[in-house]
């Protein structure tokens, strides 16, 4: 492996072998995972539910979504007739477009990071918001009304929760007092985030924000089968329907690395390599976001919102002032 | 401009491009391999099997809106806190704390006001 | 290389905004401002504000985008009427426009811009604003969340009149 990349970078040089092992690595990752996490849903599902989950396709159906994809890609791409054209085409597209990006800035391993970026944090939560606007796209596009409905819902939710996730991320910039995930990471060697009681609030915050973010259940309702079909992709099918699907799991795991990488240390821990614990720590939290699916009850839209401004609003908030007040304290006795 | 920022915009538009082709390339390959079935009912709008009635493009309650202009603000409150929290506690002693707890607590009188005039209840009609 | 980048991201600006102000379909209008948006992000970017560029993406294009779209949505029958992008007064308006544009021109290249022969190195901007804000901006910095609370205040009255006249 050293060896090969050692004449990688003799033969084009420092920063486009990292360039092009960094997107050859970040498009892999990105199928392995969706094609995982789907598979691990339907068995999380099933076995919550004492059931087996797929069990055809391969031992224990492991490769089942490897053969629903295929069967996706073989699917006819319809579009109904009165949708608009140009924003129900382009809103599949551009959902995925930002996806890439996030695997940019993450250190997954000590040192090993594609591009060791300044505001790094920030380019994430930049370009993970067009999602809001892709959400809009594909629902005002479709023409259809449990689209429009399932999309004005899931903007509300989004930016709802927005509010108090990014608080909550503040926090632990605040912390580690830098928008570097590498330096995030490093200000965590003596104690990781969550450790401290206010690390562990932000922590906690953070987790009900991000599942509202990436509209899972309890907080699916933009996707609500009982009255909104499928929400705001209702009129896609084939590869169209694909790539939100792809989006949304990406989405997910990215969601729990970053919340690994600002709160629960990042790659640190002991005996493994770096990148193992970073993958471990990042699925237990896909997990839970899974075991929370099947374990509450879906909440009532003035639920949701009022939730998310009366009560996480706030406590994030003062959580924020508690932290910069532990801080200076800790100074001051040093 | 230095070789670094080159190098931090060149790769981020890479990736983004490479986003770009990640969802075109399947989308074009379903298209070309997909099957194609016509037929009168196949372009309908889906509405669990019943005729459609009327548009699906009609106006919602105002009160998103509200919630969207809402999370402008504390958007942009939030965003300046970045660069605060960053330099927090490097050239100042207490006075940064200070600072920053004002700040916050103008910006919390814009809760506690929403709150008390019920703008977080939703309205049901 | 610079120039040709910032040549491409200027196209990326100024496109989709002529289909801004060209399109007679307002919810298209509304969608092509995220190319805009985008493209002046990436200007930023390239004048060595990185900060400022990923602030950019984050304010415009998921917070005002996002507004403009709802409040073109709102819009009775966005849809059904297209809007006439042909108004009456078209001589008048072209030569105002001639007019504004002459004098945007003159204005450019009267000033005596400073010129700078080799760009200074860019320095991580953010910790440096951060310090600004907290020291010598810092009544601006404190006013600006009173002008925030002003904003979100008038917004809530101005919602709660309109749904109490419902």
């Amino acid at each position: 492996m050293a060896d090969l990349y050692q004449k990688l970078v003799m033969l084009l040089g420092d920063d486009l072998t990292v360039l092009i092992l960094g997107i050859v690595l970040t498009l892999g990752f990105i199928q392995f995972n969706s094609l995982f996490l789907i598979w691990l849903e339907r068995k999380v599902a099933g076995h919550m539910q004492l059931r087996l989950g797929p069990m055809e396709v391969g031992p224990h159906g492991i490769i089942q979504t490897i053969a629903d994809g295929i069967k996706l890609v073989g699917k006819q791409l319809i579009t109904p007739r009165y949708v608009d054209k140009w924003l129900f085409m382009l809103a599949p597209v551009i959902v995925l477009m930002p996806v890439p990006l996030a695997f940019l800035v993450l250190p997954v391993h000590p040192g090993v990071v594609v591009l060791d970026m300044n505001v790094g944090i920030l380019l994430i939560f930049g370009f993970s918001t067009l999602n809001v606007l892709t959400i809009l796209m594909a629902g005002w596009g479709s023409h259809n009304k449990y689209s429009l409905l399932g999309a004005i819902r899931a903007v509300a939710q989004n930016i709802a929760y927005e509010s108090p996730l990014l608080v909550t991320v503040i926090t632990a910039v605040l912390w580690a007092r830098s928008l570097n995930m590498s330096a995030i990471v490093d200000a965590q060697d003596k104690i990781w985030f969550v450790f401290t009681p206010w690390g562990a609030l932000a922590f906690l915050i953070f987790l009900i924000s991000a599942t509202a973010e990436t509209n899972r259940a309890p907080f699916d309702l933009p996707e609500a089968e009982s009255e909104l079909v499928a929400g705001f992709h209702t009129e896609y099918s084939g590869m169209r329907f694909a790539m939100f699907f792809l989006a949304e799991y990406t989405n997910m795991f990215i969601v729990s690395a970053v919340g690994v990488t600002l709160f629960l240390g990042g790659w640190r821990g002991p005996i493994l390599p770096g990148f193992i614990w970073f993958l471990l720590k990042s699925y237990v939290l896909v997990f839970m976001f899974l075991w929370f699916r099947w374990t509450f009850p879906r909440v009532r839209f003035d639920q949701l919102l009022g939730f998310a401004w009366k009560v996480l609003l706030p406590i994030a908030l003062v959580n924020l002032v508690v932290t910069g007040g532990a801080i200076k304290l800790i100074d001051l006795i040093r | 401009m230095s070789n670094l920022l080159i190098k931090e915009f060149s790769f981020i538009l890479v990736y983004l491009l490479v986003g770009l082709g990640f969802a075109v390339t399947p989308i074009v390959i379903s298209y070309l391999i997909g099957p194609v079935s016509r037929g009168p009912k196949r372009d309908e709008v889906y509405e669990c099997g019943v005729e459609t009635i009327g548009t699906a493009w009609v106006q919602f309650g105002i009160t998103y809106y509200l919630f969207a202009l809402m999370f402008l603000a504390f958007d942009v409150d939030v965003l300046y806190l970045f660069p605060v929290v960053v330099a927090f506690g490097k050239d100042f002693v207490i006075r940064d704390f200070i600072e920053i707890v004002i700040f916050l607590g103008i910006l919390s009188l814009a809760i506690v006001y929403a709150w008390r005039k019920g703008v977080f209840d939703w309205t049901m009609k | 290389m610079k120039n040709f980048a910032f040549n491409v991201f200027v196209i990326i600006t100024l496109i989709p905004s002529f289909w801004v102000a060209l399109s007679s379909n307002i919810v298209h209008a509304a969608f092509s401002l995220f190319f805009t948006f985008f493209g002046v992000a990436g200007l930023y970017v390239l004048l060595g504000a990185d900060f400022l560029g990923v602030l950019q993406v984050l304010v415009y294009i998921s917070g005002i985008l996002v507004l403009i779209i709802f409040g073109v949505m709102m819009t009775q029958r966005a849809q059904m009427e297209h809007i006439s992008t042909r108004l009456p007064g078209r001589f008048a308006g072209a030569v105002l426009s001639v007019l504004v544009f002459g004098g945007f021109m003159v204005a450019v290249y009267k000033t005596a811009w400073p010129k700078l022969t080799e760009l200074p190195e860019p320095v991580p901007t953010t910790s440096e604003i951060g310090n600004l804000l907290l020291g010598k901006y810092l009544i601006p910095f404190e006013v600006a969340s009173v002008l925030l609370l002003a904003v979100l205040v008038g917004a809530a009255l101005i919602v709660r009149q309109s749904v109490r006249k419902e």
